[in-house]
C-alpha cells in the first residue's frame, strides 16, 4: 500500500536571498556616503549686487593684491609669508579694518587682486583670512581694461 | 480514536520588524546617495580653507570645474581654449554663458559654485568669473575642504 503524506506543500516564500542582497546593498550604500569627503563654501559676491540694494555711503575699500610667488600685499605693505596658509597678521589687520570700518558705519569691503598666475589654494587663503576678520564684503578685480565687474 | 496532528510548534522567529527596518536604512542611505551626488570631476584636488563653511542647502548651484590648464579629461586635455568642465565635457566663455542662461531660465536664484583646483591659475578662474558676470550671476562660491586630513577620497 503507498502511503499518502498528509504535510501540504506550504506555500511560503524563502526570504533568505532577499536578505542577504538587501544587507549587501545596505552596506554597500552605508559605506559609499561615509565615502566622500564634504566639501565647504567660501563665498565672495561681485559687486553688481552688492552695491545696489543696502548701501548709498561709499563703502570703505581695501584692496589685496597677491603676487605670483604667493606674498600678499595690503597698502603696500606686504603680510605674512608667502608659505604661510594661515596668515595670522593679515586677519588681525582685517579684523581691526572691519572694526574701524562699523565704528564709522561703513561697510568693510575687500577686493583682492591676484596676479594671473597664483595658485587657487593662495587665493583661497586669502578669502579664508576675510572670513576668519568676519568680512562679508568680498570681491575680485577681473576687470579686463583696468575696471571690475 | 482520537486523531493526533502532527504539526509540531516552529520555533521561528520573525523576520518582518527586521526587514522592515532594513529597508527603511536601505531606502535612507540610497537617498543620502543621490542626493550628495553633484557635478565632481575628480581630478580637482580642492584648496584648503579652516574657516569656510559647511552649506545646509546644496540646492540651485551650477558647478563649474576647473584644473591647471594641460590636465587630461576624458579624451582631451584643458586648455585656453577650453578651461572649464562641466559634466565631464570640456568648454569654454561662450559654452559656459549658454549653460548659466539655460539653467537660470529654470532656476533664477542660481548661484555658480566653482570648484577649483588648488593649482590651478588665477586667470582661468578670472576667465570664469567674467563670464559668470555677464551672464548676470553675482553670487560666487568656491568649493573647499576644511581641513586636509581624513576622509578617505574626493
Amino acid at each position: 500500500m503507498k502511503l499518502k503524506f498528509k504535510d501540504d506543500v506550504k506555500a511560503a516564500v524563502d526570504m533568505t536571498p532577499m536578505i542577504d542582497c538587501v544587507f549587501l546593498l545596505l552596506v554597500f550604500f552605508m559605506v559609499s556616503t561615509t565615502f566622500n569627503k564634504q566639501e565647504a563654501d567660501i563665498s565672495f559676491a561681485l559687486p553688481g549686487t552688492a552695491a545696489q540694494s543696502d548701501s548709498v555711503e561709499i563703502p570703505d575699500e581695501q584692496i589685496i593684491q597677491i603676487t605670483e610667488a604667493g606674498n600678499v600685499f595690503l597698502n603696500d605693505l606686504e603680510y605674512d609669508k608667502p608659505t604661510d596658509p594661515d596668515m595670522p597678521e593679515l586677519v588681525k589687520t582685517l579684523t581691526l579694518f572691519r572694526q574701524t570700518a562699523e565704528a564709522n558705519q561703513v561697510p568693510a569691503m575687500i577686493t583682492i587682486a591676484p596676479e594671473d598666475n597664483v595658485k587657487q589654494q593662495r587665493v583661497v587663503d586669502v578669502l579664508n583670512a576675510c572670513t576668519a576678520a568676519k568680512i562679508a564684503n568680498v570681491t575680485f578685480a577681473v576687470g579686463s581694461e583696468d575696471e571690475e565687474i | 480514536m482520537k486523531l493526533k496532528k502532527q504539526e509540531e510548534p516552529e520555533a521561528s522567529v520573525d523576520m518582518t520588524p527586521m526587514i522592515d527596518c532594513v529597508f527603511l536604512l536601505l531606502i535612507f542611505f540610497m537617498v543620502c546617495a543621490t542626493m550628495s551626488k553633484v557635478d565632481q570631476t575628480p581630478e580637482v584636488v580642492l584648496p584648503i580653507a579652516p574657516k569656510a563653511a559647511i552649506p545646509e542647502d546644496l540646492r540651485g548651484r551650477g558647478v563649474v570645474n576647473i584644473v591647471p590648464l594641460g590636465t587630461p579629461i576624458g579624451g582631451g586635455a584643458t586648455s585656453e581654449n577650453t578651461p572649464f568642465i562641466i559634466y565631464g565635457q570640456l568648454t569654454d566663455e561662450p559654452g559656459l554663458m549658454k549653460i548659466i542662461a539655460e539653467r537660470r531660465a529654470t532656476e533664477p536664484d542660481l548661484r555658480i559654485y566653482m570648484r577649483v583646483d588648488k593649482n590651478a591659475e588665477f586667470k582661468i578662474v578670472k576667465r570664469a568669473i567674467r563670464a559668470c558676470a555677464n551672464a548676470g550671476i553675482f553670487d560666487i562660491i568656491f568649493g573647499t575642504f576644511q581641513s586636509a586630513s581624513a576622509g578617505g577620497g574626493g
